[in-house]
């Protein structure tokens, strides 16, 4: 207990630890995701992504076989055991880079989409800037606020998806999911298995293992976040496709807010998507924030800084220059957005399993604490 | 050298400095947390914060120490500078000796001169000799004391008494058997003396004696138990707290009748003297909370409290905080079932308000009347609570929002009426909302300090603002003056008096982001004071507990269950006794009827064989 | 001093957000939002765009119309509101021009309505219609119809006859439809997936403008003959009235071009098959009693099922409708609320049905070649991958197939009485 307590994190429990995977992985059915698989698979998009979980708990187990083996370690220090300080540190210092490319991209695709929607005319960088000051806030209050900040607004937030997708139902027509195999059954399984990377944002419980209580709780956390995402994102994708055909769906800025616009009871209910966008800009900033955190926390556990609280100005600097360094809405969407999504699984699920497999060719171990397992 | 200092100080800005390492207030917040420590062997203890009163977030026995020192020599220089203020504030008033005197002119000399007896007319020495032979005096306030106490029960039998033995001390005789007051002690500080004095209470000085006597004879003006000015409840008692502190003690005392009802009496405010109680129940609460609690309000070093108002501002946690983290409550019965809940409850002399800490942020939507009532009817009263908090919020932020920059929500023929009432309207719709709740905020203002007299006419000034007047000067559309007014009710509707006023900033606040941002401007606040509610904590206690961190359901946290079915306490204070009732607390549903109806039916039905 | 200048870079950095922040922001009455969107081929340019827009005016009523200006004038503003028609060569940039002349913003927000001109459509909608997909203030639930005649005439005549409200008026003008079925309620969202679609074509409701001049003179002599199977297309309703728009019949669309028409009575017979069809009275000739009618009270009792299948490589498409009814009217006195009558009347219903929706479907399939019924979304089953259901390319197979239907009526109840008694007098 005393050591953990050193730990300035704060402690988080298995709810929020949920939450915080599942929110962020969530986020992306308000985004161009559910248009893109639909536009690469087709009619199969729905259990494509089924694939792409199935994969991703195979992979989250290897990193969870990763974590067993060093109790007590998160996994920057598993990376400098394993592979020594210098190589461990650069590898430590790139995932903090991907975060940060994480979180600018996605502020980026977020504002992209907002201005298409709602506010047309207001200069983005206005518009970031109230996005990353809010992030800023709220990866002030570390961790433990960013937790608990998912784990309320996550309910509302699914709650709010529901009700879109029940209240588009009277759009939905079952016959859309035929062709059954959408472009073919390989397109669907190598695309499903390359969009693993759509759940890789599982691996921050790797990074927070000292905050959640032990392994079992992170491994609770992890398959049931992945689940729980990939139960969203099939669900999505299916009532897409209902709605919009294979044809219009992969037409879709977004897809969910497409299908908000489209809810049309009688003449009382109806124009609801506005209310919508509460549960898009929350979620969006929440996730956000997440990356945003870990990217400093990660970096701060490279080199060992006490505190997260100083590097939130530059970080946040950072984050800002990143976020407007593309130009156009194509370019965020086809590429920073495509290898997020697509490609990022590669280094997110591969690194740690590379260092699993050198772990294991050296026989490396973490020492047992107390002679106990956590 | 100016230059260098302010390049010093700009350079301070952007350097990194090392934060503090200000060690606070933790209890177990999460579930896991609470499991977990009670795993680790021999860490029983630490599970719920019981054995050790201040269970910090672990420091190491050096830090402790360390901090514990820092701690010392700052009351020590706190002290210091107090006695060189205080010489400085009062020089011909400070007490020369410590101890009371022998010798009774001595004794005299010092009440006079401590109490200014020259200008001070409102200490009182009366000078008598008991026994024909001894002189004697006693000192009082004049006003706060009871006249007739003082005439019947003191002066009188001390007269009275005739033989008396010359040479030794013999208060210890008039303690036992002439003073016929009910409380009398023995004291020897001058401090303690005078602060009896101050207090209300004689003292007795008797000639031979170092020390005095002070008793009981309390009996200042207050003000009588009286129905709760800002609280009222339909059903559920209507007794309401007072000014005075002994008086409120016993009110909470007459609800809960358990000997583990403790109250703890600080000083507070080293000017004026007051005093505070500390209530919990004992074996109840967890003593973390308890040594937390006075640990704070002894610290405390300032000279003036002057109630419950003043004291909140000085002991609560994270003073930027907009919602408050100590509720105060004027009902004796709303402190009594916290006090069962495990809580602490502060009352301070001279406000008729308690402080109940720690709390949550659901607690602050519960009234007394949520558990008189039936659990249905109780329920719809907290979720009628809810819908106001959310009114008096979002709503006039909603509407800007709205009708700037989503109008595609509004429906199309209410839009089309809101232009058309629109169309005079020579304000921007921003202006025209922070118009009419500037107003409806002056018309609140105004209506409680207002003089009784003329109370009435607030109500026609109200009217004629929140009204068609203002509509047909074309200062308003009339949709604002509906969206004024539902705020302002769902604002009267939140049972918490700070909470309301949180309320009221929150809106303001709200009505700026929507203004310039629409819902995304919304949304942005939304998340950021999420996240500063989320890491505020009451006492150790986070705020926004049960949905973050999320933990056990006490039953009892926005829908009200019967309570029958409340079986726990709530969780987050952890309390030493987590269960209220066991899982049966109507024994009744499960045994058989009451005997003598039984033989009745059994009667009965021989009858009807006898019939047969 | 630190904190108090870094309180002061906060504060400019907030003023700097709020006083660029509301580049968004308009007032309710900077804009005026237009509820009917009408176009039409232009004759100088690509597009002719008309709109429509309440006014702000207090009253809106009709008080004020009497105010005599060109004759123009009268035309374009009529009951609380403005109607403007521009030339523009697309309907976007259209909506700017109208900034030239209107002194707020026009947005497109709030529309209703968007009506295509015939002439149009038969040329061809893409090119004007799958462009508000991808703006902004378009709502994908708007709904479309396509005018017989000009779109702008069509709008001129577009009041508010019942009460103030236009917007009201237009949205229960649609929802007719669910009442009535003599027209389909298609939403811009449902036409523009269907432009795309692979399983299915297009089609809206069709409406038209009646000069009111087609209640004829006594042509009959008093002995007009019963037409049951009355069929109109927009402007063809023998009726009087005040309102001259009316709505009658589906627009069929084939690859984004309009071919041709359902008629109301059509309409009903497509709308069964697709299962859109709410509720509506049929009338029937009486057998027992020729040149009398029976009035049935139509539902559908559960939704229509469609099987499809490959015989031979030919496309078999078997639909099965279930329809209750309930007896409206019988004017020859004829005791139908018999059972064994009832059972006799709904055989009767369920032949006639049945012609008709086969005559329906004949008429779109030989003479449109428009697989408006979707079909399709059955026979994809068949394909197992996208790529092989676009080769074979079910749209231009659509007239091979071969299509039965099967009506099953069940009359449930007889309306308010038991029995038809004899009416004293009543000559047969």
């Amino acid at each position: 207990m005393t050591e953990k307590m050193n730990d300035r994190q704060g402690y988080i429990g298995t709810y929020e630890a949920v939450c915080l995977t599942s929110i962020m992985m969530v986020t992306k059915i308000f985004y161009t995701s559910i248009a893109v698989i639909v536009k690469i698979e087709g009619t199969s998009g729905w259990y494509g992504t089924l694939i792409s979980c199935l994969t991703s708990l195979v992979m989250f187990s290897f990193i969870f076989l990763l974590l067993k083996r060093f109790p007590h370690m998160d996994i920057t220090k598993i990376f400098e055991a394993v592979i020594g300080r210098f190589a461990g540190k650069i590898l430590t210092l790139l995932f903090s880079a991907y975060m940060i490319f994480y979180a600018a991209s996605s502020i980026r695709e977020f504002i992209e989409m907002i201005k298409a929607y709602n506010l047309p005319y207001t200069p983005p960088s206005i518009l970031i800037f109230g996005f990353i000051a809010v992030c800023a806030i709220v990866a002030y209050h570390g961790l433990e606020g960013i937790a608990r900040v998912s784990a309320i607004f996550f309910v509302p937030v699914i709650i709010g998806v529901v009700l879109i997708l029940i209240l588009a139902s009277p759009n939905y027509d079952f016959d859309y999911i035929k062709p059954y195999f959408g472009y073919g059954l390989k397109k669907t399984i190598v695309t499903g298995v390359l969009r693993s990377s759509a759940y890789d944002e599982v691996v921050i419980l790797a990074f927070i293992i000292n905050s959640v209580h032990g392994l079992k709780i992170c491994k609770r956390a992890g398959y049931s976040s992945i689940l729980i995402s990939g139960l969203t994102f099939s669900t999505n994708i299916l009532c897409n496709i209902l709605a919009f055909q294979y044809t219009a769906g992969s037409e879709n800025l977004s897809s969910l807010f497409e299908l908000s616009r489209a809810i049309y009871f009688n003449r009382f209910v109806q124009r609801l998507e506005s209310i919508f966008l509460f549960a898009w800009v929350v979620a969006s900033l929440v996730t956000v924030s997440i990356a945003f955190y870990l990217a400093i926390d990660i970096y701060t556990k490279a080199f060992r800084i006490p505190g997260h609280r100083p590097l939130i100005f530059p970080f946040s600097f950072i984050l800002f220059m990143v976020a407007l360094i593309p130009e156009n809405m194509p370019e965020v969407v086809q590429v920073n957005i495509q290898f997020i999504r697509q490609y990022s699984g590669f280094f997110i699920y591969l690194a740690p399993i590379a260092i699993l497999l050198l772990a294991v060719l050296f026989r490396k171990r973490g020492e047992l604490h107390n002679g106990k397992k956590s | 050298m100016a230059e260098k200092n302010r390049l010093k100080s700009l350079f301070a800005l952007l350097t990194y400095k090392k934060p503090k390492n200000i060690e606070t207030f933790y209890i177990p917040e999460t579930e896991e947390e609470t499991k977990r420590a009670q795993e680790i062997k021999g860490m029983e203890h630490k599970a719920r914060g019981i054995k050790k009163p201040r269970l910090v977030s672990e420091m190491s026995k050096k830090r402790e120490r360390g901090l514990e020192k820092d701690r010392e020599t700052y009351r020590f220089k706190y002290k210091e500078k107090s006695k060189d203020g205080a010489s400085k504030g009062r020089s011909g008033n400070s007490v020369v000796d410590k101890q009371v005197s022998v010798n009774i002119d001595e004794n005299m000399g010092l009440v006079k001169k401590a109490f200014n007896s020259e200008n001070n007319k409102d200490i009182i020495i009366r000078e008598f000799t008991v026994g024909g032979q001894l002189r004697a005096f006693i000192a009082y306030m004049d006003g706060m004391v009871d006249r007739t106490t003082i005439n019947d029960f003191i002066i009188k039998p001390l007269l009275a008494k005739k033989e008396y033995h010359e040479g030794e001390c013999s208060l210890d005789k008039v303690i036992q058997q002439v003073l016929q007051t009910n409380q009398a002690n023995k004291i020897t500080d001058t401090e303690e003396m005078i602060y009896e004095i101050l207090v209300g209470n004689t003292c007795l000085f008797i000639e031979g004696c170092n020390y005095c006597i002070s008793s009981e004879t309390k009996g200042f003006e207050k003000r009588s138990v009286s129905t709760p000015q800002t609280e009222g409840v339909v059903r559920g008692s209507q007794e309401g707290f007072t000014e005075n502190l002994r008086t409120n003690v016993t009110l909470v005392r007459k609800i809960i009748k358990n000997k583990d009802l403790s109250t703890e009496f600080l000083k507070i405010g080293a000017r004026n003297n007051n005093q505070c109680a500390v209530m919990y129940i004992d074996g109840l609460i967890n003593p973390a909370i308890v040594a937390e609690v006075k640990r704070r309000i002894t610290s405390l070093k300032t000279d003036f409290i002057a109630g419950s108002g003043i004291l909140e501002q000085f002991i609560e946690e994270n003073p930027w905080s907009i919602i408050p983290t100590i509720i105060s409550t004027e009902r004796p019965d709303k402190a009594a079932s916290h006090l069962i809940e495990g809580k602490a409850v502060i009352i301070a002399d001279g406000t008729p308000f308690a402080l109940i800490v720690p709390v949550s942020l659901t607690t602050m939507f519960h009234t007394p009347e949520d558990t008189t009532l039936r659990w249905q009817y109780g329920t719809l009263l907290r979720f009628i609570r809810i819908f106001a908090v959310f009114i008096a919020i979002f709503i006039p932020g909603l509407y800007v929002a709205l009708t700037n920059f989503h109008r595609e929500m509004i429906p199309t023929d209410l839009l089309i009426a809101i232009a058309k009432a629109r169309e005079n309207v020579p304000f921007p719709t921003i202006l025209e909302v922070m118009l009419m709740e500037v107003s409806f905020e002056l018309i609140r203002e105004a209506g409680i300090r207002i003089p009784g007299i003329i109370g009435n006419t607030i109500g026609i000034i109200g009217a004629l603002i929140l009204g068609q007047a203002a509509v047909q000067a074309n200062l308003v559309s009339p949709v604002l003056i509906i969206i004024v007014a539902i705020t302002g009710l769902g604002n009267f509707a939140i049972p918490d008096f700070s909470v309301a006023f949180a309320a009221r900033i929150m809106r303001l606040i709200y009505i700026v982001l929507g203004a310039f941002l629409g819902f995304y401007g919304i949304s942005l606040g939304i998340v950021v004071f999420t996240v500063m509610l989320a890491c505020t904590k009451s006492f150790g206690v986070p705020m926004l507990n049960y949905f973050a961190p999320k933990l056990r359901n006490s039953n009892d946290i926005i829908i009200r269950r019967p309570v029958w079915m409340q079986e726990l306490r709530p969780d987050n204070i952890n309390p030493l006794d987590i269960t209220r009732q066991p899982e049966i607390s109507r024994k009744w549903v499960k045994e058989p009827p009451a005997e003598n109806m039984r033989e009745d039916s059994e009667e009965a039905g021989e009858d009807d064989r006898k019939n047969e | 001093m630190a904190k108090k200048v870094s309180l002061l870079l906060v504060f400019c950095l907030g003023l700097l957000i709020n006083l660029t922040g509301c580049y968004d922001a308009a007032e309710v009455d900077d804009e005026v939002y237009a509820l009917v969107l009408g176009i039409d081929k232009g004759i100088n340019n690509k597009v002719r765009v008309t709109i429509q827009y309440p006014t702000y005016k207090s009253s809106g009523g009709g008080g004020g119309e009497s105010k005599s200006g060109g004759r123009m004038e009268a035309k374009n503003e009529t009951q609380g509101s403005i109607i403007d028609t521009i030339e523009a060569p697309s309907i976007l940039e259209a909506l700017d021009m109208y900034g030239m002349s209107t002194s707020r913003r026009v947005s497109l927000m709030h529309m209703k309505n968007i009506i295509i001109s015939e002439e149009l459509a038969k040329e061809g909608v893409q090119a004007y219609v799958s462009p508000l997909a991808r703006y902004r203030e378009a709502r994908g639930v708007v709904n479309i119809s396509v005018a017989r005649g000009t779109a702008q005439k069509f709008i001129q005549e577009n009041k508010s006859n019942i009460g103030e409200s236009l917007a009201k008026d237009l949205e229960l003008m649609t929802v007719q439809s669910d009442n009535t079925s003599f027209f389909p309620r298609v939403t811009f969202y449902d036409f523009y997936n269907s432009l795309l679609s692979t399983y299915e074509q297009g089609y809206t409701a069709y409406a038209g403008l009646n000069e009111l001049g087609n209640l004829p003179e006594d042509k009959y002599a008093g002995k007009a003959p019963l037409m049951v199977d009355n069929a109109f297309k927009p402007g063809e309703i023998p009726r009087s009235g005040v309102a001259k728009r009316e709505y009658a019949g589906t627009a069929v669309f084939r690859d984004g071009k309009m071919v041709g028409s359902l008629n109301s009575e059509e309409t009903r017979y497509f709308m069964m098959i697709v299962g859109k069809f709410t509720k509506g009275i049929i009338d029937m000739e009486d057998r027992e009693s020729p040149g009398k009618v029976i009035s049935l009270n139509f539902r559908p009792s559960r939704k229509p099922v469609v099987r499809a299948y490959f015989k031979k490589g030919r496309p078999i498409i078997s639909i099965k409708l279930e329809m209750e009814a309930d007896i409206g009217a019988v004017q020859s006195r004829v005791n139908y609320e018999d059972k064994d009558q009832v059972k006799k009347l709904s055989t009767r219903a369920e032949d006639y049905l049945e012609r008709r929706a086969v005559q329906v479907i004949g008429k779109v399939q030989q003479q449109y070649n428009s697989d408006i019924f979707g079909f399709g979304q059955k026979l994809a089953g068949y394909f197992p991958t996208i790529q092989e259901w676009e080769k074979y390319d079910w749209l231009s197979h659509f007239k091979e197939a071969g299509i039965n239907v099967k009506v099953n009526v069940s009359i449930r109840r007889t309306g308010l009485m038991l029995k038809s008694a004899r009416i004293t007098g009543y000559e047969k």
